[in-house]
C-alpha cells in the first residue's frame, strides 16, 4: 500500500481514519435503528439497552464519526496542497489509536453504567450529562488533546512548507474556533440557563459554523481533484460561501436562545438570521447544478460526484427548507422540541455532511489506482441511504406536526395534551413509517460499506495485469 | 395563531422555499441546456413561490415584520439565480 500513495504516511493515516469513520457511521445507524424500534415498541431491549443509552450512542458517535471523517479527509487532501507529508505523523498515529480506544471505552461505560448519582466523580469518570458531549471529562480531555495534535499537524506543516494556499488559510483559521469551542465542554455551571447557553455555542457553532466551513474547504479541495476546477474559481467561491454561511449561521443560532432562558429579543434575531440561511445554500445549489451541467454528469468517479451533489441539495432541503418551515418565532413556539425538529435535525445533518462519503470514494480511487469508479452497487447504496433519509424525515415531520397541532396548538402543552398527542394516529403511524425507512437506510449503509470495501478492486486487478482500466462488471 | 394556521403557515413557508429552490435549479439547467421550455417551468416555479407568499400574507397571522421579511426574501429569491449564473459564467471565463 505504501508505495502506491503519493504521500504514503499521511494518506495511510487518512485511510485508517476513513475506516474507523465508516465503522462509527455503522454504530450511529444501528443505534438509531434500535431507538426507532423503541419508539414503536417501548419495551424493546429494556432494561438492557434503554432508549436513553441508544440515543446517547446515536448522537455522540455521530459527532465522532464526522470529526474522524474530516480528519481523514484533510490528512488525505492537504499533503498535495503543501507538496509534502504532514508533520507530526508519529504523534498523529498514536493519537489515532488512543482516540479509538477512548471511543470504545466510553461506549462501554455508557452501555454498562446506565444510571447512578450525578457527582463530581461521575462527571469525571462516567457521564457529563450534556447532550452530544456526554463523554466523561477524562475522555473530553483526550478529544481536546487529539484536536490539538491535529491542529499541530495542519499548522506545523504550513509553517514547515512555507506554502499556504487560500483553502489552507480557511482550514487553519477555522481550526481556532474548532479547538476553542470544544473547551466549553469542560465547565459545569450550576445555573441551567447558563449551562445551556454555552452548550448551544459548543454544539451549534461546531455544526452550523466551524463544521460548515470545514466541509466547505474539503468540498473545495475535492472539486479541484474531481472536476479539475481551477483554484481561482474554487477559492473565490469558498470565500463567498464561508462569508455567507457565517453571516447567517452565527446569529441564526439565536433561534435556540429564548428557549433556554435568554432574553426574548433573540426570538427575532435568531428567527431573522436563520430564515436567511437558505439564501447562501441556494447559491450553492446553483453552483452544483452549474458544475454538473459543465461536466454533463460524467465523471471518472461517479459516486464521489453524486455524493457531492447530494450534499448541495441535501443541505438546501434539510437545513434550508425544513429549517425555514419552523424557524419563524410564531411557528417555532409550537414546533420546538417536537419530532418536527428531529426531522429538520436529521435532514440538515445528513445534507450538510454526507459529502464526507464523497471524499472517501475519492481517496479509494487513488488508493486502488482505478481509472473509473462506476457500477451499480454504489447507486443502490446512494438510493437506499438518501431514499431512507427522505422517508424518515417525512415520517418524523408527520409525527411532529401531529404533536404541534394536538399537543401544543390545541392542548396548550399540558401533560394530558402530550399523552393525547402521543396516541394520535398521525403520531403513531409517523413513527411506524420512520421505522420502515430506518430499515431502508440501514440497508443502504450495508450496501455502502460493501461497495467501499470492493469498488475498484477488479479494476486494480485488470490494470495490474496490464489490461485497460475499466469499470468493474457488476 | 389558530391550530390550523400553524400547520398551514409552516407548510406554505416550506413550499415557498422549495419553489425558490426549484426555480434556481431549473433556471440554471435551462441556461446550461438553452431550452426555452425549462426556462418557462423555472419562472412557473417562481410564480408558485409568489403564490405561496401571497397566501401566507393573506391567511397567516404572522407579525407584520415577518411578512415584510418574506416579501424581501421573495425578491432575493428572484435575483439570486440570475446573479449567481452571471457570476459563475464570468468566473469560469465563459
Amino acid at each position: 500500500m505504501q508505495e502506491r500513495l503519493s504521500f504514503p504516511e499521511s494518506q495511510s493515516l487518512a485511510l485508517k481514519y476513513f475506516t474507523v469513520s465508516v465503522v462509527l457511521f455503522g454504530i450511529v445507524v444501528v443505534a438509531g435503528l434500535l431507538a426507532a424500534i423503541d419508539y414503536v415498541h417501548p419495551q424493546f431491549l429494556y432494561p438492557a439497552l434503554p432508549f436513553s443509552i441508544l440515543k446517547i450512542l446515536h448522537i455522540d458517535v455521530l459527532i465522532i464519526w464526522i470529526l474522524m471523517a474530516f480528519m481523514g479527509a484533510l490528512f488525505w487532501l492537504l499533503p498535495a496542497e503543501y507538496g509534502r507529508e504532514l508533520v507530526g505523523l508519529k504523534l498523529a498515529n498514536i493519537i489515532f489509536w488512543i482516540f479509538c480506544a477512548t471511543v470504545l471505552v466510553v461506549a462501554a461505560i455508557f452501555v454498562f453504567v446506565q444510571v447512578g448519582p450525578g457527582t463530581e466523580k461521575t462527571l469525571w469518570l462516567v457521564n457529563q450529562g450534556r447532550k452530544y458531549v456526554e463523554e466523561p471529562r477524562w475522555a473530553a480531555i483526550i478529544v481536546a488533546i487529539g484536536v490539538a495534535v491535529f491542529v499541530y499537524n495542519i499548522v506545523g506543516t504550513a509553517i514547515a512548507s512555507k506554502r499556504v494556499t487560500g483553502v489552507v488559510w480557511v482550514v487553519i483559521l477555522n481550526l481556532v474556533p474548532l479547538f476553542f469551542l470544544y473547551l466549553i465542554a469542560f465547565p459545569a455551571p450550576t445555573n441551567i440557563s447558563v449551562d445551556q447557553f454555552w452548550w448551544w455555542w459548543l454544539v451549534h457553532f461546531w455544526v452550523e459554523a466551524t463544521w460548515e466551513v470545514m466541509i466547505g474547504s474539503i468540498v473545495a479541495l475535492v472539486l479541484m481533484r474531481l472536476m479539475g476546477t481551477s483554484r481561482r474559481i474554487v477559492e473565490t467561491w469558498l470565500y463567498i460561501e464561508v462569508a455567507l454561511v457565517l453571516a447567517t449561521g452565527v446569529l441564526g443560532i439565536g433561534h435556540h436562545y429564548f428557549w433556554m432562558g435568554a432574553p426574548a429579543y433573540w426570538l427575532g434575531i435568531g428567527g431573522f438570521f436563520s430564515a436567511l440561511e437558505p439564501l447562501p445554500l441556494l447559491g450553492m445549489v446553483v453552483h452544483a447544478v452549474y458544475d454538473a451541467g459543465e461536466h454533463h454528469m460524467k465523471m471518472t468517479n461517479e459516486p464521489a460526484f453524486y455524493w457531492m451533489m447530494a450534499e448541495a441539495f441535501g443541505n438546501f432541503i434539510g437545513a434550508g427548507i425544513f429549517g425555514f418551515m419552523i424557524t419563524l418565532p410564531q411557528i417555532n413556539l409550537f414546533a420546538h422540541g417536537t419530532q418536527w425538529t428531529a426531522s429538520h435535525g436529521h435532514f440538515a445533518m445528513w445534507g450538510a455532511y454526507c459529502g464526507v462519503i464523497s471524499v472517501i470514494y475519492l481517496a479509494l480511487q487513488d488508493h486502488r489506482r482505478a481509472a473509473l469508479f462506476a457500477g451499480a452497487t454504489w447507486k443502490w447504496g446512494f438510493a437506499l441511504l438518501n431514499g431512507g433519509m427522505i422517508g424518515m424525515v417525512g415520517s418524523l415531520m408527520m409525527a411532529g406536526m401531529a404533536q404541534a397541532f394536538y399537543e401544543r396548538a390545541i392542548g396548550g402543552s399540558t401533560f394530558n395534551a402530550f399523552v393525547s398527542a402521543s396516541s394520535s394516529p398521525w403520531f403513531i403511524e409517523g413513527l411506524g413509517m420512520r421505522l420502515v425507512f430506518a430499515i431502508v437506510f440501514t440497508a443502504g449503509y450495508v450496501v455502502l460499506a460493501y461497495d467501499l470495501l470492493t469498488i475498484g478492486k477488479r479494476v486494480l486487478e485488470t490494470s495490474r495485469a496490464g489490461g485497460p482500466a475499466r469499470a468493474p462488471a457488476e | 395563531m389558530l391550530p390550523w394556521q400553524v400547520l398551514a403557515t409552516s407548510s406554505l413557508l416550506g413550499a415557498f422555499a422549495f419553489m425558490g429552490g426549484g426555480y434556481a435549479v431549473l433556471f440554471v439547467a435551462a441556461m446550461l441546456s438553452e431550452r426555452r421550455p425549462l426556462t418557462r417551468i423555472a419562472y412557473a416555479c417562481y410564480a408558485a413561490q409568489c403564490a405561496c407568499l401571497l397566501t401566507v400574507l393573506w391567511i397567516s397571522p404572522l407579525e407584520v415584520i415577518w411578512k415584510i421579511f418574506l416579501i424581501g426574501s421573495c425578491a432575493a429569491y428572484a435575483v439570486i439565480p440570475p446573479i449567481t449564473w452571471r457570476y459563475l459564467r464570468r468566473l469560469h471565463g465563459a
